[in-house]
C-alpha cells in the first residue's frame, strides 16, 4: 500500500515537472514583437494601433482590457529581464526606472533586440514619447495623428484660461496618499492638468519633488476650494475620512463638499490623460462655476 | 538643606524647559511663527501633545529594558515590537484594508506588537521563570523574523505601499482625529507612572537576580511587570507614531549621564527629557524643508546623535562628578 503511494508521488512529480519544463508559451505575432515595461506605454501602444504586437507587459498593464491577456514581465520599475529575453522580443519599451535597472537592461539586451527608453512626466513627454514609439515601430502616421490631436486639445485649454489671474484660480489640492499626506508637486502632468483646467495646484508650492508629503497643518492653511483624491480602489467612506481629519472642517472644500475622487485614468502617463484633462475644469470648478467667468 | 536646593533647582530647569520647548513647537510650524490664530493652534497642539507622549513613553521603555535586561544597548525595540508592529501595519498596507478607517493601520500595528510580545514571551519562557538572556534571544529572533517577512511585504507591494512602509518605519506624530492620541496617552501615562512606582525594584535588580531576590524583591514577578510595561507602551506608541528610533535608546543614557543611575529620579526625568526632545525634533521636522515635511526619525538620529557624542566626551573628561 505504502509502495503505492510512493509510486503515485514520484510519477506526480515527473508529470509536474514535465509540465514546467515545456516553459512558458511563446506569443505568436506577425511583424514587430514588442514589449512594454509600464501600464502607460502599453496604452500608448494600443492607441498607436500595435495592441496586437505586444509580447508581454508590466504587471498591473490593465488598460484596454486587451492587455490582461498578454504575459507579464515582472513589475512596472522591477522588470524579469529573464522572462523579457525569452519573449523574443524585436523592441523593448521603457519608462525611466531607476538607473541601475536602465544600466542592467542596456546591457542585458545590447545586441538582443532595440531597447527605447521614455520619459512621460509631463503632457509634453507623453506626445514625445508617442512620436518616438511612432517612430521605432513604423507608426508614424498614426503618431502625428494622434500627437496633433492632442497638442491641438492642449493649446484650446492654454487658451481657454490664459486671461485667468492667478487669484481667481480654483485653489486645488491633489491627495495622492493619505498615510502620509501626498500631494503632487511642480512639473508633473496633474499639476499641469489642473493649471490647463483654470484651476492652481496648491502643491506647486512644495518644489523638490514630483510627489511631495506635506503636513496636515500646510493643507489647512492652503485652504484649498477643491480636494482631488486620486488612488487606487479607495472603496468609499474617503469623503468622510477626509473631512473629519483634525481642523480640515475650515478648509473651504470641506465645508462645500468639494472632495471629489478622479478615476483611475489618472494614475496613468498615457493618453487617455488627454480625454480627461476637457473634463477636469467642470470637476474642479463645479458645476460651471467660474468656468464662464469673464467670457 | 543645600542639596535639596539644588535638588529643587534642577527638577525647576526641567519643568521650565519642557514648557519654553511646548511654546516653541506651538509658536512654529510649517505655516511660520503663529500665536493667536486658533484653528492652527489646535493642529499643533495635536502634534506637540502626541510627540510629548511618544518621547515620554519611548524613553521610559528605554530605560526600563536597559534595567531589567542589564543592557546598555537594549531600547524599546530590542526585544522585536518594531518587527512585529511592522508586519502588522504592512498587512494592513498590502491588503487594501486602510480605507475601512482610520483606525485600521493603528490597530494593525498594535496586533502585531502584541503577537509578538506574546510570542516573545512563551518563547522565552523556561519553567516559571523568564531567564534574561533567554528573552533578550527570543526578542531579538522574533524582531529578526517579523523584519524579514515585512521586507517580504515591501518587496511584493507596490511602489507606492513600500514609499508609504518606509515613511511609517522612520516615525511621525501627525495628528488627524484626538481619539486615537488620547487612548496611547492614557496607556502611556499608567506605564509611566507603574515604572515610577516600581523604580526601587529596578534599581535593585540593576545589581543583579541573585541580590535583589536577597533583597526581597520578587525578581519573577517584577521581570514580568516590566517587561510587560514596556511592551505595551511600546506597542501603543509604535501603533500610532511608527518606528520613531533613538528616542528610546539615547534618552535614558542621556539622562544618566547627567543625573546618575537611580532609577527613582531617571524613570521621571527620561519621560520629561524624552518628551522635549520629540517636541522639539518634530518642530524641526516640520519646518526645515516646508512645505515639505521630514520624517521624525531622520530629526532625532541628527539631533540625537551629536549631542549624545558630545556627552560621552564631556563625561570622559571627568567633568560629570
Amino acid at each position: 500500500m505504502r509502495v503505492w503511494i510512493a509510486v503515485i508521488l514520484v510519477v506526480a512529480v515527473i508529470l509536474v515537472g514535465l509540465a514546467l519544463l515545456r516553459g512558458p508559451q511563446l506569443r505568436q505575432v506577425s511583424g514587430q514583437r514588442i514589449v512594454s515595461l509600464s501600464p502607460a506605454i502599453t496604452e500608448i501602444l494600443f492607441e498607436l494601433g500595435l495592441g496586437e504586437q505586444i509580447v508581454g507587459v508590466s504587471e498591473h498593464s490593465d488598460y484596454p482590457p486587451a492587455a490582461r491577456q498578454i504575459p507579464r514581465m515582472g513589475k512596472y520599475g522591477d522588470p524579469n529581464i529573464e522572462l523579457i529575453i525569452r519573449a523574443k522580443p524585436d523592441l523593448v519599451v521603457s519608462q525611466r526606472i531607476s538607473p541601475d535597472k536602465i544600466i542592467l537592461m542596456q546591457n542585458e539586451l545590447a545586441g538582443v533586440c532595440k531597447f527605447l527608453l521614455l520619459k512621460v512626466d509631463t503632457l509634453a513627454e507623453i506626445i514625445e514619447s508617442t512620436q518616438q514609439l511612432a517612430q521605432a515601430s513604423g507608426t508614424i502616421e498614426r503618431g502625428q495623428e494622434l500627437t496633433d490631436r492632442w497638442q491641438k486639445k492642449i493649446e484650446e485649454m492654454e487658451t481657454r484660461y490664459a486671461h485667468l489671474a492667478e487669484e481667481d484660480r480654483v485653489k486645488v489640492y491633489v491627495e495622492v496618499g493619505a498615510n502620509p499626506l501626498r500631494t503632487c508637486g511642480p512639473g508633473t502632468y496633474l499639476s499641469q492638468m489642473i493649471r490647463l483646467a483654470g484651476g492652481r495646484n496648491l502643491g506647486d508650492a512644495a518644489t523638490g519633488s514630483l510627489w511631495p508629503i506635506v503636513s496636515s497643518e500646510t493643507v489647512v492653511v492652503w485652504n484649498p476650494q477643491t480636494i482631488l483624491v486620486l488612488g487606487m480602489k479607495r472603496t468609499g467612506g474617503f469623503k468622510e475620512q477626509i473631512s473629519s481629519r483634525l481642523g480640515w472642517d475650515n478648509i473651504e472644500a470641506v465645508k462645500n463638499g468639494r472632495i471629489v475622487e478622479l478615476p483611475d485614468a489618472y494614475q496613468r502617463q498615457g493618453p487617455r490623460l488627454f480625454e480627461e484633462a476637457e473634463k477636469l475644469a467642470q470637476i474642479i470648478a463645479g458645476q460651471g462655476r467660474r468656468s464662464s467667468k469673464g467670457e | 538643606m543645600n542639596e535639596k536646593a539644588a535638588r529643587s533647582f534642577r527638577i525647576g530647569a526641567l519643568v521650565a524647559s519642557l514648557a519654553l520647548v511646548v511654546f516653541l513647537g506651538l509658536a512654529i510650524g510649517p505655516s511660520g511663527w503663529c500665536v493667536n490664530d486658533w484653528t492652527i493652534l489646535k493642529l499643533r497642539l495635536g502634534s506637540v501633545l502626541l510627540a510629548a507622549v511618544a518621547g515620554a513613553g519611548l524613553s521610559v521603555a528605554g530605560a526600563v529594558l536597559q534595567g531589567v535586561l542589564r543592557n546598555p544597548l537594549a531600547d524599546p525595540y530590542v526585544l522585536g515590537m518594531s518587527g512585529g508592529a511592522g508586519l502588522g501595519y504592512g498587512l494592513v498596507v498590502i491588503s487594501g484594508a486602510v480605507w475601512l478607517g482610520s483606525w485600521v493601520l493603528p490597530a494593525g500595528a498594535f496586533a502585531g506588537a502584541l503577537a509578538t510580545m506574546v510570542l516573545v514571551y512563551l518563547l522565552a519562557k523556561t519553567g516559571r521563570t523568564i531567564p534574561v538572556t533567554t528573552l533578550l534571544l527570543a526578542g531579538v529572533i522574533m524582531g529578526a523574523m517579523t523584519g524579514a517577512m515585512l521586507m517580504f511585504i515591501v518587496s511584493i507591494g507596490s511602489y507606492e505601499q513600500m514609499h508609504d512602509l518606509l515613511w511609517w518605519m522612520l516615525g511621525n506624530v501627525q495628528v488627524t482625529d484626538w481619539k486615537l492620541p488620547l487612548l496611547v496617552g492614557v496607556a502611556t501615562a499608567v506605564g509611566v507612572v507603574l515604572a515610577w512606582v516600581f523604580s526601587r525594584e529596578l534599581n535593585v535588580m540593576v545589581l543583579g537576580e541573585e541580590e535583589a531576590s536577597f533583597l526581597g524583591v520578587r525578581v519573577e514577578l517584577a521581570k514580568k511587570l516590566f517587561f510587560v510595561v514596556a511592551s505595551l507602551m511600546t506597542g501603543a506608541v509604535v501603533s500610532v507614531c511608527g518606528l520613531i528610533g533613538f528616542v528610546g535608546l539615547i534618552v535614558p543614557h542621556a539622562v544618566r549621564l547627567a543625573i546618575g543611575p537611580d532609577n527613582r529620579k531617571l524613570i521621571p526625568a527620561s519621560a520629561v527629557v524624552g518628551a522635549g526632545f520629540l517636541i522639539l525634533a518634530n518642530t524641526f521636522a516640520q519646518v526645515i524643508i516646508a512645505p515639505r515635511v521630514l520624517p521624525i526619525g531622520v530629526v532625532t538620529a541628527f539631533l540625537g546623535g551629536p549631542f549624545f557624542i558630545y556627552l560621552l566626551r564631556r563625561r570622559r573628561k571627568g567633568v560629570w562628578t
